[in-house]
């Protein structure tokens, strides 16, 4: 009759023993399943790659062939004479443009009229800011959980037929992009 | 007597379990904090590679048009502002000068200011002056330019046709990252051709009133024609004497006299 006591308890101990370690392992499970947070798989990281991409790698010369662009905003643009240098990136042409300090607008306008094209306003917004000054931002980056940025360098310089050449730049440009 | 004993071994093994999960606890957490930082290493490598490599594939080419351009530019304002009599060098040995930080050492080992006033060269299109305004972007992004020079071989500048020089350069680089854990090493040739437009040049070596011509070359000017007269730009930048001409090479003026065949045109 007494060994059957003990045996009972020890079938409690080592019960009591394992939910112990069961618990313990759940737990260890629950901390460690919290991987770092990396926003590069999400959405928002390739329409930020899609606007930086569009901008440093497109030349408006692709996107022109004389002053007939398939943008209108670059259309008028160009027939107004201000672009001197159809080699040149957009990214490097907003660079020539903040250049002159006084065409900062245009940069908003054509990157406002190139952003509806690239990705959906009502789900993303982007901003643009060269040597710190917002330039173009929509709605929506205060309240984001999701923001990715991405900065580069611009600098060049434009030649015109008259003789005069000028070098511009190097400024940091920064493109933040995020989910709304 | 015997509950006491139970309590206590009880409590005991309690105790031991809450101090195990605790420490295994705190293990883990130790061991996220590094992946976390990790991760974040790794993310801000990501983005320093991205940035070296966008130098790479875009900027060092448009780094040795520019600075060349300006060397050649400036090299050419100089020589004007002096009549042409400090022509010292050939343009490719000059230019070497001067790409780095503006200075052109004459045969005598002088050397020369052509950033001070008055300015032929701007300082901030020298090397020198491109890292200055590097270093300072960089900074910002958590790189460091170690060092990043520019070099020119003799020989590897050359007049292709009458309005475009070529230029070969060597871009040596060394970039690290603030925390001193990655760095970016590495030898880069870029060729590039540079338009002579906007470079003065003078119109007839030959004559005694070329010091006098420094015109600026502009979209209207005109490739020489037979019977030739003039040098490429190329070789008028590099010698103070007649230099031959050259049949594939030569620009004149747009008053050039095609009757009377000369580009000798001396004023503005």
């Amino acid at each position: 009759m007494r060994r059957k006591k003990i045996t009972n308890k020890a079938y409690i101990f080592m019960m009591d023993g394992m939910f112990a370690i069961v618990v313990l392992v759940i737990g260890l499970l629950i901390i460690m399943s919290t991987k770092p947070y990396a926003t590069n798989e999400i959405q928002v990281s390739m329409v930020s790659e899609n606007v930086v991409g569009l901008l440093s790698q497109v030349k408006i010369i692709d996107l022109c062939d004389g002053c007939k662009c398939t943008n209108a905003k670059l259309k008028e643009l160009c027939q107004n004479s201000e672009i001197k240098n159809n080699e040149s990136t957009l990214l490097g042409y907003f660079g020539e443009l903040y250049s002159f300090g006084d065409k900062n607008h245009m940069i908003t306008d054509l990157f406002s009229n190139l952003s509806n094209d690239l990705y959906r306003k009502d789900l993303y917004g982007s901003e643009i800011k060269i040597q710190n000054i917002t330039l173009y931002s929509d709605s929506g980056i205060g309240t984001s959980r999701n923001l990715i940025s991405r900065k580069k360098m611009v600098f060049g310089y434009y030649e015109q037929g008259n003789g005069i050449v000028e070098f511009w730049g190097p400024y940091n440009v920064e493109v933040n992009t995020w989910e709304k | 007597m015997k509950n006491t004993k139970k309590a206590i071994f009880f409590s005991i093994v309690s105790v031991l379990l809450i101090v195990l999960f605790v420490a295994m606890t705190q293990l883990v957490t130790k061991f996220k904090l590094e992946e976390t930082k990790i991760e974040t290493t790794r993310t801000k490598i990501k983005i320093l590679n991205s940035l070296v490599k966008d130098m790479e594939d875009n900027y060092f080419e448009k780094i040795v048009y520019v600075v060349s351009k300006n060397a050649i530019m400036g090299l050419s304002n100089y020589y004007y502002a002096n009549d042409y009599e400090t022509i010292d060098k050939p343009l490719d040995i000059a230019m070497a000068d001067v790409m780095q930080d503006g200075i052109l050492v004459d045969s005598y080992s002088v050397g020369h200011d052509l950033t001070s006033s008055p300015e032929h060269i701007e300082y901030r299109y020298t090397v020198e002056g491109i890292i200055e305004k590097l270093d300072n972007i960089y900074s910002k992004l958590g790189l460091e330019i170690n060092e990043l020079t520019l070099n020119i071989t003799p020989g590897n500048v050359e007049q292709i046709d009458p309005w475009t020089i070529r230029v070969e350069a060597d871009i040596v680089y060394d970039f690290i990252d603030k925390e001193k854990i990655v760095s970016w090493k590495g030898l880069a040739t870029r060729t590039v051709d540079i338009s002579v437009i906007g470079v003065r040049a003078f119109d007839m070596p030959n004559s005694p009133a070329k010091a006098h011509n420094g015109r600026i070359i502009k979209e209207n000017w005109i490739v020489d024609q037979d019977p030739y007269t003039e040098p490429s730009i190329y070789g008028k930048l590099s010698s103070r004497y007649p230099v031959s001409p050259d049949p594939t090479n030569g620009i004149c003026t747009p008053e050039f006299d095609r009757n009377g065949g000369t580009c000798d045109v001396d004023t503005e």
